[in-house]
């Protein structure tokens, strides 16, 4: 599975399991934040990701933290 | 197999009280044409229209089924065995008379029981690029009654065709031709590579009623294996279309350019190999045989080192040359099939309907759907005047009637493959596809 | 025209507009009513005929963080210049870029219903996504190519202010836009496809004019199962790197990777070599580009089977398909001698 932000990119590439990332400098993160806070929405992301590779992958499709 | 050809060149052609070429002109007795009608019971030669069009009149001819050259036998033998005689006779020997400078277009008018689509105009855009808007044509246009049988119908449109186009080139006979030439493959030249030619000449996908075009000495072209066949004869009789066009006509077949081709460089820079003749496969299993006899039969009967495949109208077609190429490829054969583009919104890295990696030597000899929109004209012919034009396949629904369309004589949207003389199966069209 | 001209709107990136590099990537929009960067060469290569009004300029990372709103933020200042025709970029094989570039001629020529241009690298990700919308002249991989894309993207655009016709896509230099027309040849097909079989047999060069597809397929992988039970890595293009770059990868274009243990990496010095993004947050937190810190934990909570201890790093930037795939087949390889079972991959 890739997360990413740019996310047309890889759907053009035929990726099949696509989380949209934070941003193009900082894919899992949230540098806004206090550093407590960044891991917890680091780990959203980490845990997205790992549910996504439990379930069958489509081609080009893209899903977002909610 | 030996065939001479000898060529007249005619300067210009005409109507005339007797069928003789003088002076350069030849001339047409419409009473010779009207004895042919009348030896066919589902013509009335009251209802039989006759006309001639010229490069740069104001002229669309529709449902064009075939354009013929007029061509005798000199040397005695039977013109168009199985077509105008019971009696059979292998063609392509002897000598033919070629009579250059004039068409005969036949039409199929008041009928509804092909796919008509085949037109072309005698001015403006596709003209320019048409050579059958380059010379004379004679339009024969013959009506008959609804309840005509439609095989009938087709038959006696061909044979009246051909039969003109033999009293033409009959009538030039007291005249020295300009040019002869000899076809002549029998003898190769050691060192030279052997060429040869995988003609699929039929696919019966757009057949109207399962009718299977008699094409081949007159009789109806079977789900046959692949064949052997002279190129003189393929060009001189043996095979030619009767019904709806497919992008191909007798014409071209009898300028087979191909076969010209390979006749002319025959000793010089290649042997020419020899013709097989295969028909479309319906089948993966049929395909997939006739793919592997078809290279079988290249090897070991033509000892070819190369060969040229063109393929029937479709898609389905299509496969069946790649099989083939990719099959005499696996062999040793360089194979280098002429294939079309089905689609024109799209581009030429994914639109090759051949997929086997092998077949890495094309030539695309054009899209079916470059479209063109064409000025109204003055003279319709090979229709009513108020006859609708088949824009692509649309006209075409509910049984074969024809259901939508503009005027034909107006303003008309075509394509490259229904102007009858740019997109040639054989190869005889000068077009290829290109991406914009 | 007489003294009229044409009015020309260009767009260039932060780094054209001479605002900055990667560290200005996150620069808004603005307008300078003058040529500047590349627009400069289509003043002078359209100077009888038209005038540039304007350059309209934005940063990569601002644009492509939300493509669609940016571009629409984009018309507007372009409409405002009461442009004849628009050329974006040159991109080249910049990402962000490109789509920053498809996007404003796309929404530009859709919108304002005038003539557009840019130009890209072939393999330019942007440009499936907008040739069909556009004529995107086709460029080399990096800037070097400005010279031969300006004059051939200033042609194209008068040819269109004049309504004149572009001819097909090789002889123009553009990239197809899915449109198949015929031409005729000096010789018909029959001709032609014997002088290629004697070319081919002769061992001669020839030029096929079609070849069998090649589609680019990739079938999803099947899912995991439990991920309790599975051992995962991480693999990224972000660029980050020991400090002596043992595997030699480049800032772009490059053709290598390397596979380093993630605490001998964070305890020695390194960075990001990657120049087509602006690494800063990844330096001062490289959680933020794999996120080892929370898979550890995960893993450690039982909730993933096992973690390789190494990463997978590639620099993605301007780097082509071809080279990428041949990457992606090495790092593939590695990761199944260490029996890897599944990859999370992050992207910048």
């Amino acid at each position: 599975m890739q997360i990413c932000t740019v996310v047309d990119i890889a759907k053009s590439v035929g990726a099949s399991r696509i989380l949209r990332g934070f941003a193009i400098t900082c894919p899992v993160g949230n540098p806004s934040v206090d550093e407590k806070d960044e891991k917890a929405y680091r780990r959203k992301y980490v845990e997205k990701a790992l549910q996504m590779l439990e379930h069958p992958g489509e081609r080009a499709h893209v899903e977002s933290l909610g | 197999m030996k065939l001479q050809i000898e060529t007249i060149r005619i300067k210009d052609f005409q109507f005339g009280a007797s069928t003789e070429y003088r002076d350069g002109t030849l001339y047409v007795s419409r009473g010779d044409i009207l004895d042919f009608v009348r030896q066919e019971s589902c013509f009335d030669p009251e209802a039989f229209n006759i006309a001639i069009a010229r490069p740069g009149d104001s002229v669309r001819i529709i449902n064009v089924v075939d354009v013929v050259q007029p061509r005798c036998k000199v040397s005695g033998g039977i013109d168009w065995p199985g077509v105008l005689s019971e009696e059979q006779q292998i063609a392509g020997s002897g000598v033919t008379r070629v009579v250059e400078g004039v068409g005969l277009t036949l039409c199929q008018n008041n009928t509804y029981w092909s796919r008509k689509w085949g037109s072309y105009d005698m001015n403006g855009e596709c003209a320019a690029i048409n050579p059958y808007a380059r010379m004379p044509q004679l339009v024969i246009e013959p009506l008959t009654s609804a309840d005509t049988d439609f095989r009938a119908y087709r038959e006696a449109v061909r044979r009246v065709g051909f039969r003109i186009g033999v009293l033409l080139a009959r009538a030039t006979l007291g005249t020295v031709p300009e040019r002869v030439e000899l076809l002549d493959n029998e003898n190769r030249v050691p060192g030279l590579p052997g060429i040869a030619y995988s003609y699929q000449i039929y696919s019966k996908q757009y057949d109207t009623h399962n009718y299977r075009e008699p094409m081949v000495y007159g009789n109806a072209v079977p789900d046959t294996f692949p064949l052997v066949m002279q190129p003189t004869e393929i060009m001189d009789g043996a095979i030619s279309p009767c019904g709806g066009f497919r992008c191909v006509t007798t014409y071209e077949i009898q300028n087979h350019p191909i076969i010209m081709e390979l006749m002319r460089r025959h000793g010089k820079d290649l042997n020419f190999a020899g013709v097989i003749v295969t028909v479309t496969s319906v089948e993966a299993k049929h395909r997939s045989l006739v793919a592997k006899m078809a290279a079988s039969l290249l090897r070991e009967v033509l000892g070819a080192d190369g060969v040229i495949l063109t393929k029937g109208v479709g898609g389905a077609s299509t496969l069946d040359v790649g099989a083939i190429a990719s099959e005499a490829e696996k062999i040793g054969i360089r194979a280098v099939p002429i294939i079309q583009i089905l689609n024109g919104k799209s581009n030429l890295g994914v639109e090759c309907l051949i997929s086997e990696p092998n077949v890495d030597s094309i030539v695309c000899s054009g899209t079916y759907y470059h479209n063109f929109t064409l000025a109204p004209v003055e003279t319709l012919l090979g229709g009513p005047k108020d006859a609708l034009y088949l824009s692509g396949d649309d006209g075409v629904i509910e049984g074969h009637r024809i259901a939508t369309g503009d005027p034909a004589v107006g303003q008309v949207r075509s394509t490259y493959m229904k102007q009858v003389g740019l997109m040639s199966q054989i190869g005889y069209s000068y077009g290829k596809a290109v991406d914009y | 025209m007489g003294g009229k001209k044409w009015r020309v709107v260009c767009y260039v990136n932060q780094f054209y507009a001479q605002i900055g590099g990667e560290d200005k990537a996150g620069v808004g929009f603005g307008v300078k009513e003058e040529a500047i960067g590349p627009a400069i060469q289509f003043r002078n290569l359209l100077k009888d005929d038209c005038e540039v009004v304007g350059t309209v300029y934005c940063g990569d990372n601002y644009f492509a963080d939300n493509a669609e709103k940016s571009a629409e933020e984009g018309l507007a200042l372009v409409a405002a210049l009461k442009p004849d025709l628009f050329i974006a970029g040159p991109a080249f094989n910049a990402g962000r870029y490109g789509i920053a570039c498809g996007n404003m001629v796309s929404l530009v020529a859709r919108k304002l219903g005038i003539p557009t241009v840019t130009a890209m690298y072939p393999e330019n990700p942007a440009v499936d996504l907008f040739r069909k919308d556009t004529y995107i002249v086709e460029t080399g991989i990096m800037a070097s190519g400005m010279r031969d894309a300006a004059p051939k993207m200033a042609g194209i655009g008068l040819r269109l202010l004049k309504k004149e016709p572009i001819g097909g896509a090789v002889a123009e230099g553009y990239i197809p836009r899915d449109i198949i027309l015929n031409e005729e040849q000096p010789d018909n097909a029959a001709h032609r496809a014997i002088e290629m079989v004697l070319h081919k047999l002769r061992g001669e060069p020839f030029s096929s004019e079609l070849l069998p597809p090649v589609f680019d397929e990739v079938a999803p992988a099947e899912a995991v199962g439990d991920v309790k039970k599975i051992k995962l890595a991480m693999v990224t293009d972000g660029g980050l790197i020991p400090e002596d770059n043992p595997d030699r990868l480049k800032p772009n274009g490059s053709t290598t990777w390397g596979h380093y243990d993630w605490d001998t990496l964070m305890e020695n010095r390194h960075f990001v070599i990657h120049s087509g993004y602006d690494g800063t947050w990844v330096m001062e937190n490289p959680n933020r580009l794999l996120p080892i810190d929370v898979l550890r934990e995960v893993a450690a909570e039982g909730k993933l089977g096992e973690l390789d201890s190494e990463v997978y790093v590639a620099t993605g930037n301007c780097a082509s398909v071809e080279a990428s795939r041949t990457k992606g087949e090495q790092i593939a390889a590695r990761l199944k001698e260490r029996a890897v079972q599944a990859v999370i991959l992050t992207s910048t």
